[in-house]
């Protein structure tokens, strides 16, 4: 007898249903897969014989084929073994071939019948939704991803002898979960990297509220040891809490590239620092059926790149077109992936190659190795930068006002300042009701020149400082963005000079451009 | 032969240096005795210098080198075709231009070659720290211009950090400017240092005793300093740290007798270190290099005094940031916790300051006085 029973691969961000047909007829016994199949997916042969023997059931000798289509996409995973084990046991007429009508089977195999956990869960139980069925079955250390799908009942088991019986008598549903109630639950608990656990640094925090509020990336100039990464990891503490839909995709993101732990649901804006050392392939996605790289991990939040001039700038060049269109696609022969990649980014750099500079009790870094450590800098890699800034060491001071308990020290905590950055982003909101665009970072132009509300002395102010300072049109536009965003953050209807200037200052390096 | 060509062959020859030279003249007294001189002669020497007891500078090895003319003649000729091209020249200890005064060092010097000229009247070594401070760039600038001013020659190694900028305070003054280098005068090192290179055969010259196409190894710049020392009328330390290789140069200066001026520093700042310590030991003290004007010359130069408070029409914040910054660079967080002015307006403060050209951003938010 045929049964028919049904899966989900992978494919780019999204899954594509699987049919599954076994049959199992007379002849030399003999258990053929046909269907594009990757190793993996061939040797779910074995381990779904042995999880079937070792649950208590044998096959009757005999010949039993198992076709997966539509037979032209490629198929990869592991996570076929359950439909496949369901599907005999359907043909064996041990499960009511109705009861398995719009029911998804995702989950791996093991050796005695217990169902593992697999990658890319919550894409699939989106794509189950989409395509009509009413049900899912998932690994137990799955379950958590699958429920926070809307219009899905998610089913689970500890084995395949469990789900026998169940299929046999009653079948128990798995509760929605409310995600916007973890997600506000989660963000208003304090973590370690909060600003409050952040001392001094007021100038800082300063430039990194003004960069959060308009998405704007920001370098952190600094020697080591100064705080720069812990502040980057601050960073994503203080963009405004995800929305239901951002927390799905970027589980889903997680869940595809294996990166959750069992039954974890990302409720926190992702920060990603990968190594300088990471391959084109890493950073970007890839491979040859093409996975997301860090700059779709980070989507929805932040991208470190520690000691940014260290970076190839090959691999530089790859994040441009990521950067400006949100997303990253990728080719290949059997067609186009795309990957959300809307992330802001965070550079950090020493000043020079030693750290220290311009503290010469310590630096002997000579103004020609400064320089040319600099002028790894230049150019096409500073402009993906809206604004840089210097990170000083704390002052002891303010350590030790700290280590008092006294409550008059305490600083600001990021839930604080994520309610200004949330101010923010509604007055941006307002602002681009009517572009497509969203950030006052993401502006061109003639966005510029419609939206940014200059005021006559701030433009002279500018014009003054371009002409001196021989800046490109560029670093013009990209100071009136920032310009942009202070004034929104102290809610000033016009960009006067005092915005343009702080702008300024917070966009200008000397001695790298300009 | 002309004598030159003689000295051009003789300081062209492999391992040929001042301390051999000097073994040599005590038996010749001139390059083309040394050229026309059999093996024998040769070898004598060797033995009188080893029976002495002063073994090992002048050995068989180099009446080899000597001897062997055919390499040394090859030698010969690109160093001349070089010289020609390059218009480089040469002067030895019995030319009439030559500084006489470098023939009695400790360890003399018997041949230059140079580009541009040689210097003549009162000469200053302004040297330092190749790694220094915005503060060293600045004085030794502000030295340099002075000196110049003063009609008094700027000498010094070409190095990176005091020593350029010194040279490029006395360039823009006008003045006369000497680069003493550890290398062939036809390499420019460091090489960044091509366009006041190139300024200084104009308006003063390249000089090094080593010939043409000689590399910058490391154990030509002690050598090289004594000729720095020995060519000026008095040193001028801008910055150094306790161990410097100017010490070295002020070393040299004391034993022959020299003035020696050093800028005085902060006690805790590393690279003043040399210069405070030159001072606590009885150095003269210069703040702007007119004291070393009045000291060669007796002239005394005018120090222009501004008050740009009152001609720029400053605002109070602009004036107390003025007032808190030095020539050591200070962060803006710095700034603003002495200032009290808050970190969303001080940039804009500090903005202002920087169109009028009154303060520097010398490293990314760190400012200087300018």
């Amino acid at each position: 007898m045929v049964s028919k029973t049904h899966s989900a691969t992978l494919m780019g961000i999204g899954a594509q249903i699987v049919n599954i047909e076994v049959d199992i007829g007379e002849g030399l016994p003999a258990f053929e897969m046909v269907g594009l199949l990757s190793s993996e997916v061939r040797e779910a042969r074995e381990r779904v014989k042995t999880a079937l023997r070792n649950s208590g059931f044998f096959l009757p000798p005999g010949r039993v084929t198992v076709s997966l289509s539509p037979a032209d996409i490629r198929k990869e995973g592991s996570g076929f073994d359950l439909a496949i084990a369901v599907g005999i046991l359907v043909s064996l007429g041990l499960i009511e071939e109705k009861k398995i009508d719009n029911v998804l089977f995702i989950g791996e195999l093991g050796l005695d019948g217990e169902i593992r956990k697999v990658n890319g869960v919550l894409n699939m139980a989106i794509a189950a939704r989409k395509n009509g069925f009413k049900s899912i079955v998932v690994p137990k250390a799955n379950v958590k991803e699958s429920c926070i799908v809307e219009g899905i009942r998610v089913i689970t088991f500890a084995d395949i002898a469990e789900l026998i019986v169940a299929f046999d008598n009653e079948i128990e549903y798995e509760d929605e979960i409310d995600i916007s109630k973890l997600i506000d639950e989660e963000n208003d608990e304090m973590s370690d990297y909060d600003f409050a656990n952040v001392y001094g640094q007021k100038l800082a925090k300063r430039a990194i509220e003004i960069a959060v509020s308009g998405m704007h990336n920001i370098m952190l100039i600094g020697a080591p040891g100064c705080g720069k990464s812990l502040m980057a990891r601050c960073m994503a503490s203080i963009m405004p809490k995800l929305s239901p839909m951002e927390a799905l995709e970027i589980t889903g993101i997680h869940s595809m590239s294996g990166f959750l732990n069992d039954n974890e649901i990302i409720l926190k804006r992702p920060f990603r620092s990968p190594h300088y050392t990471s391959t084109v392939t890493s950073l970007v996605g890839g491979g040859k059926n093409p996975r997301p790289g860090e700059i779709s991990l980070s989507h929805g939040g932040i991208l470190y790149l520690d000691e940014f001039p260290e970076f190839p700038r090959k691999n530089l060049e790859t994040l441009r077109q990521p950067m400006e269109d949100g997303k990253i696609t990728i080719s290949r022969a059997y067609g186009n992936f795309s990957f959300p990649a809307d992330f802001m980014l965070v550079a950090s750099m020493n000043p020079c190659p030693c750290g220290f500079y311009p503290d010469r009790s310590k630096c002997k870094c000579s103004d020609f190795q400064i320089n040319r450590y600099l002028s790894k800098l230049s150019g096409p890699m500073y402009d993906r930068i809206d604004i840089c800034i210097n990170v000083e060491n704390s002052k002891i001071e303010e350590l030790e006002k700290h280590s008092d308990r006294d409550n008059s020290g305490k600083e600001e905590s990021s839930k604080m300042i994520r309610e200004r950055v949330e101010r923010v982003r509604k007055i941006q909101q307002i602002r681009f009701r009517k572009e497509n665009i969203i950030f006052n970072s993401q502006m061109n132009s003639i966005q510029v020149d419609k939206y940014a509300n200059v005021s006559a002395d701030a433009k002279k102010l500018l014009g003054m400082y371009f002409e001196k300072k021989k800046m490109s049109v560029r670093s013009y536009y990209k100071i009136i963005k920032v310009a942009r965003t202070i004034s929104d953050i102290d809610l000033k209807e016009e960009v006067d000079k005092e915005s343009i200037a702080e702008a300024i200052g917070l966009r200008k390096v000397e001695n790298i451009i300009e | 032969m002309d004598e030159k060509i003689y000295w051009i062959w003789l300081s062209g020859i492999d391992d040929m240096w001042s301390k051999k030279m000097e073994v040599l003249f005590d038996y010749f007294t001139c390059a083309s005795e040394i050229y026309e001189a059999n093996e024998n002669t040769l070898l004598s020497i060797v033995d009188d210098y080893e029976k002495a007891g002063k073994k090992g500078m002048f050995n068989e090895k180099d009446v080899k080198n000597i001897l062997d003319k055919n390499k040394s003649r090859r030698t010969l000729e690109k160093n001349i075709r070089i010289m020609e091209k390059e218009n480089i020249k040469i002067t030895y200890k019995d030319s009439s231009d030559f500084p006489s005064r470098l023939k009695y060092l400790n360890i003399p010097v018997f041949a230059l070659y140079y580009s541009g000229e040689l210097p003549s009247g009162k000469n200053v070594a302004v040297i330092g720290a190749r790694g220094c401070t915005d503060y060293g760039k600045k004085y030794a600038k502000i030295v340099g211009e002075n000196l110049s001013k003063g009609n008094i020659n700027v000498i010094s190694g070409m190095a990176r950090g005091i020593d350029t900028h010194g040279m490029l305070g006395a360039l823009k003054a006008g003045g006369k400017v000497y680069g003493v280098l550890g290398c062939g005068v036809n390499i420019c090192y460091p090489a960044e240092n091509m366009e006041m290179y190139e300024a200084l055969k104009k308006r003063g010259g390249i000089i090094s005793e080593f010939p043409p196409d000689s590399k910058p190894l490391a154990w030509h710049f002690p050598l090289r300093n004594r000729i720095i020392s020995g060519l000026s009328d008095c040193i001028c330390v801008i910055e150094a740290r306790k161990k410097s290789g100017s010490l070295i140069t002020v070393a040299y200066a004391l034993g022959e007798g020299k003035e020696v001026f050093a800028l005085p520093g902060r006690v805790d700042d590393a690279l003043s270190v040399g210069c405070n310590e030159l001072i606590r030991d009885g150095a003269n003290i210069v703040f702007d290099g007119r004291e070393i004007v009045f000291s060669l010359t007796g002239n005394e130069i005018k120090k222009v005094e501004k008050d740009i408070f009152k001609e720029m029409n400053l605002d109070d914040e602009q004036k107390k940031i003025l007032g808190i910054l030095t020539s050591r660079p200070q962060s803006i967080e710095e700034i603003s916790r002495k200032s009290n002015i808050e970190i969303t307006h001080i940039r804009s403060v500090l903005l202002g300051l920087d169109m009028l050209d009154l303060i520097a951003e010398v490293a990314k938010d760190y400012y200087v006085l300018n």
